[in-house]
């Protein structure tokens, strides 16, 4: 009886209802990345004189480097005029040319507020939404390459999907190789390891023994700039049909430790 | 009178405490992520103060569904209903207020969450929702890790609630059990 009631709860209802909880939680896994920072900034407190003689070295080496950078200032000026002037006749020739305006993307760097990386589904939350206009299906990426993209906004935080979900699929390339292949997500194992596969890939393609090939991401689908890293393939296998290869893509192992991720939101120009 | 306010007041402050419950073990399992680590422990929300009403005690264990589907990511509606069939079983099946060792309630509660996982699986085999790779290492490693926080922590689980208990009202037995 009860199972009935639930399934003819309209979708509406319990979509309302789960944002809703979205919206309510932001700021806990925010306070709790806060109080993150702070015990870090405790722990700090504690160092040792050596530590800090050691930290005061290393900020005073900073500190001679800003001066350098100071210094250089007027020749950067020179440098971001020359780049801005090109930037121009780049921008005339596309147009005289009539050559499509080109997607290009507007970094956001946010914080990881909360992991939630479990077997049967990888998201992260970040301290961002709709605050700093971030839109849904927004292309993130971190030091270790590509990382996901955004699932679900809220209006101070957004979830992250992350590309070892098997919902998460795009476009990608070979390293060196244009012709596209399909990269999908294959869960997360113990440890650090994360998994990926592709398919599609042409029967051209092998791999040297004992050696790898990058997959990097295309711009084909308009989520990320072209090139970005995903992963490494060493293993490539025929496919079911027989027309083409599939491998298994070994994934960063920062995926479970990034802190800070960029989300790109397309500018079209 | 003042009983039923008592009750009512035990239900709320035990909606609290499950609900600041889970908000732990996310942040917990957040750490835990990162080395792999997943840690699922829906028996521990299956553990309702015997001294609640049969509606309020329901209630209490459809709440503890909701926030377990919520934050685990799991399909709204598949911890209620685990749940409630669990609490309808060890209710009126398994008559677990017969089981006097304490021990004997924490094996139980292991099992339960065996069972969860195991459903899980069979879930994830037939649902697209929830279509993952298992990989077979970090599903045995999670289970087991899983029971063995179960374990330890359950002790701790049952003295908070038995707490609970006796903050809210008057008639007490010696412990809590699942069900009445």
């Amino acid at each position: 009886m009860a199972f009935v009631a639930w399934l003819l709860i309209p979708t509406s209802w319990k979509v309302i209802f789960k944002s809703s909880f979205d919206e309510f939680h932001a700021p806990i896994w925010e306070s709790s990345q806060r109080v993150h920072d702070l015990s870090h900034f405790w722990g700090h407190m504690s160092d040792s004189k050596h530590t800090l003689i050691e930290k005061g070295r290393d900020h005073s080496r900073i500190i001679s480097d800003v001066n350098l950078q100071l210094n250089r200032k007027d020749f950067l000026k020179d440098e971001l005029k020359r780049l801005k002037k090109i930037k121009s006749e780049i921008a005339f020739l596309e147009n005289e040319l009539k050559l499509n305006a080109r997607a290009e993307f507007s970094p956001e760097i946010a914080r990881v507020s909360l992991r939630n990386i479990s077997s049967w589904t990888q998201n992260l939350i970040i301290n961002k939404g709709r605050n700093y206009e971030i839109k849904k299906g927004a292309g993130v990426i971190s030091s270790c390459g590509v990382l996901g993209r955004i699932k679900k906004i809220s209006s101070r935080s957004a979830t992250v999907e992350l590309i070892t979900n098997q919902t998460f699929r795009i476009v990608a390339h070979l390293k060196g190789d244009k012709r596209p292949i399909t990269f999908t997500g294959d869960g997360v194992s113990l440890g650090r390891e994360n998994f990926g596969k592709i398919t599609d890939v042409p029967q051209d393609v092998s791999i040297k023994q004992n050696g790898f090939l990058e997959v990097v991401s295309s711009s084909l689908g308009g989520t990320f700039p072209g090139g970005l890293k995903i992963g490494i393939i060493k293993k490539l296998e025929p496919s079911v049909d027989g027309l083409f290869q599939s491998a298994q893509v070994i994934l960063s192992d920062e995926l479970k430790i990034v802190e800070e991720v960029t989300i790109l939101s397309k500018v079209y120009e | 009178m003042s009983k039923q306010i008592g009750s009512y007041f035990l239900f709320l402050v035990n909606l609290i405490y499950f609900y600041l419950l889970i908000l732990i073990l996310s942040l917990f399992n957040s750490l835990l992520s990162q080395i792999g680590i997943y840690l699922l422990l829906p028996a521990l929300f299956l553990v309702v103060p015997n001294h609640l009403n049969k509606l309020l005690r329901w209630s209490l264990v459809i709440f503890n569904g909701l926030i377990l589907d919520y934050h685990c990511n799991l399909p709204l509606g598949f911890s209620i209903f685990f749940l409630i069939f669990v609490h309808l079983t060890v209710e009126n099946q398994i008559k677990l207020s017969m089981v006097k060792n304490f021990y004997d309630n924490r094996i139980i509660l292991i099992i339960v969450n065996l069972i969860f996982f195991l459903f899980l699986f069979v879930l994830s085999k037939i649902d697209e929702f929830i279509s993952v790779q298992w990989y077979s290492f970090k599903f045995f490693a999670a289970l087991m890790l899983s029971s063995a926080t179960l374990l330890f922590l359950m002790p701790l689980h049952y003295s908070i609630i038995n707490s609970l208990n006796q903050k809210f009202t008057d008639h007490l037995n010696d412990q809590s059990y699942i069900g009445k």
